[in-house]
């Protein structure tokens, strides 16, 4: 038997996959060799051929302090201390003031006529009209409304065997369905109250909301990639444009993957950012590992991804979380904190609290300001996603070669590396008037399947 | 079809560089081949990235990249010509 015949079995059986057979697209992944934690392996679909280990024991790729570590109550996020807090009333005042009493689209559209550059009217229609399914309430219903829904759950649960398949067959079916709804990628975690959020939807007791129902046993982590080009105009609009098409996939996305799970007899809670901790969620479900903008980095898109996910009690297969290099590369990059406009990032070691009274505190991590992050620029930006090197506008066998070296995790290398993508030109602001010159070919949806 | 052009070219100039040697009656040694295959290769390498870079529309990272292990690729020409190829230009 070859040695790379052991592995393959040696890795099914240590990932708990069992000698099956999986869906083509989330297949087995090419597994290059094993390590401590697990085995390293690509996987082009996922991964977009970054190398990656899979952590197969008790492994995270984060470390938590139990003892701090508590759930965060949603009213202290920065964005619901916007509605009651009167320090953050005050702040948003002052920001408004140095603004002339103006906001920003007062500013672009009547000041400037809609002709500053980056903020015209232009920018403006795309950006208000990427919004548009992003905060339709019923698409995150914890209930189905959907007669053909409610007729097909009446069957009961759904058991695979029907259908000559096993959890784990049903599972790698589950993200085909959220890749076929739209989804750039999709994990499955194990369901961890501690990232439910707290004086709203509290995660077992006590709750002055509604309450997760214990069955709950897994979540699915869906990340949607956002337009590579948009995203290079941040702080522009166009940034802002890419930013609200991710949210408004994400509404549309989440609600189709929760009928589907409705469908076959399950409960099903989609949520966008609410509910609970979206990145820690991803994490867990192996889409990437956090970095040094407080965002989710994964292999494929970088931190370019926003995330959705579905609170279910189906008795899916969690997927293992990953570890590819970040932390170790954030610590010699610091890209985003230097250029950060606000200040938000820090530049200092990893830490087990923030200074702000919105961070949730107790995992090891840096710890990103996000006050003044959400003051900056009428409602912050994207530049922490446009300028770091992960972020790149396809997975090219040259950015392969990258990733290959990020993973040998070498700090001289690392370093090397920052320059050259600096160097580079990447991560600079692409103008909005070059944005509209192209023919849209290169968006999400219409470029190279390949790419 | 860049990729069959850079193969070409660079079978041309092995074809050429052995040729050169052969007709100078010029005594290389293996390794001194074996420098001259990876510095072909090594040069097919930069045509490919800077072809990478100009498809991703990624004209700055063609430029800075393709300067960079272009003039490594140049400066080792420059020795290998000299002291391989040509180095018996004083005697010829
Ligand atoms: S979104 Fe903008 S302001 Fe906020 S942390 Fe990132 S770069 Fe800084
Ligand atoms: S820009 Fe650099 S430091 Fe910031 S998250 Fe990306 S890799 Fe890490």
């Amino acid at each position: 038997m070859s040695k790379n015949e052991i592995q393959r079995r040696e890795f099914l059986k240590r990932m708990g996959i069992g000698s099956i057979a999986l869906g083509a697209g989330l297949g087995i992944p090419k597994v290059l060799a094993e390590t401590d934690n697990g085995f390293l392996v690509e996987n082009k679909e996922q991964y977009g051929m970054t190398p990656v280990e899979l952590l197969s024991g008790k492994e995270f790729p984060y470390q938590i302090k139990p003892d701090i570590l508590k759930n965060m109550p949603n009213r202290m996020t920065v964005f619901s201390r916007d509605g009651w807090d009167p320090v953050r009333r005050e702040e948003r005042k002052k920001v408004r003031e140095a603004q002339g009493g103006r906001s920003m689209f007062q500013i672009n559209m009547i000041d400037k006529k809609g002709k500053s550059p980056n903020q015209t009217r232009l920018d403006y229609a795309l950006m208000q009209a990427s919004w548009a399914t992003a905060h339709m309430d019923p698409f995150y219903n914890w209930e189905t409304q959907s007669y053909s829904i409610k007729q097909l759950a009446e069957f009961g649960k759904w058991d695979p065997s029907d259908n000559d398949l096993s959890w784990e067959e049903a599972s790698v079916a589950l993200k085909h369905a959220s890749l076929f709804y739209g989804a750039s990628l999709a994990g499955i975690a194990k369901y961890n109250p501690l990232w439910v959020y707290d004086e709203y939807i509290h995660a077992q007791e006590g709750s002055n909301r509604k309450l997760i129902p214990e069955n709950i046993s897994n979540v699915i982590a869906l990340a949607f990639e956002e337009d590579y080009d948009g995203i290079c105009n941040s702080p522009g609009r166009l940034a802002s444009a890419a930013t609200g098409d991710g949210y408004s996939r994400m509404a549309v996305t989440a609600h189709k993957v929760a009928e589907f799970i409705r469908a076959l007899g399950y409960q099903a809670i989609p949520a966008g950012n609410g509910t609970a901790l979206s990145i820690p969620i991803a994490i867990d479900a192996g889409l990437g590992e956090l970095g040094r903008n407080g965002l989710l980095v994964t292999p494929k898109y970088g931190p370019r991804v926003r995330i959705a996910k579905v609170f279910t009690d189906m008795p899916l297969v969690p997927d293992p979380p990953i570890r590819f290099g970040v932390k170790e590369f954030c610590d010699s990059c610091m890209i985003c904190a230097k250029d950060c406009p606000s200040g938000s990032i820090s530049v200092d070691e990893q830490t087990w609290e923030g200074k702000s009274v919105s961070n949730s505190n107790g995992a090891k991590k840096w710890y990103i300001q996000p006050e003044p992050c959400n003051d900056y620029n009428g409602f912050s930006c994207s530049n922490c996603k446009r300028n770091c090197p992960f972020n790149k506008p396809n997975n090219s066998w040259i950015h392969k070669l990258i990733r290959d070296n990020i993973n040998l995790k070498s700090k001289a290398l690392d370093k090397i590396m920052v320059k050259m993508d600096a160097a580079s030109g990447y991560g600079v602001e692409v103008q909005a008037s070059e944005f509209w010159e192209k023919d849209g070919k290169a968006s999400i949806t219409s470029r190279d399947p390949q790419a | 079809m860049f990729s069959i052009i850079i193969g070409i070219c660079l079978a041309i100039g092995f074809v050429g560089l052995y040729n050169r040697a052969k007709s100078k009656n010029l005594k290389i040694s293996w390794w001194q081949w074996a420098v001259t295959i990876i510095w072909l290769l090594y040069t097919g390498f930069v045509l490919k990235l800077i072809e990478g870079f100009i498809i991703e529309g990624a004209l700055r990272a063609a430029l800075v990249m393709g300067g960079i292990f272009g003039f490594l690729s140049i400066v080792a020409a420059v020795l290998l010509f000299r002291f391989v190829f040509f180095k018996s230009l004083s005697h010829e």
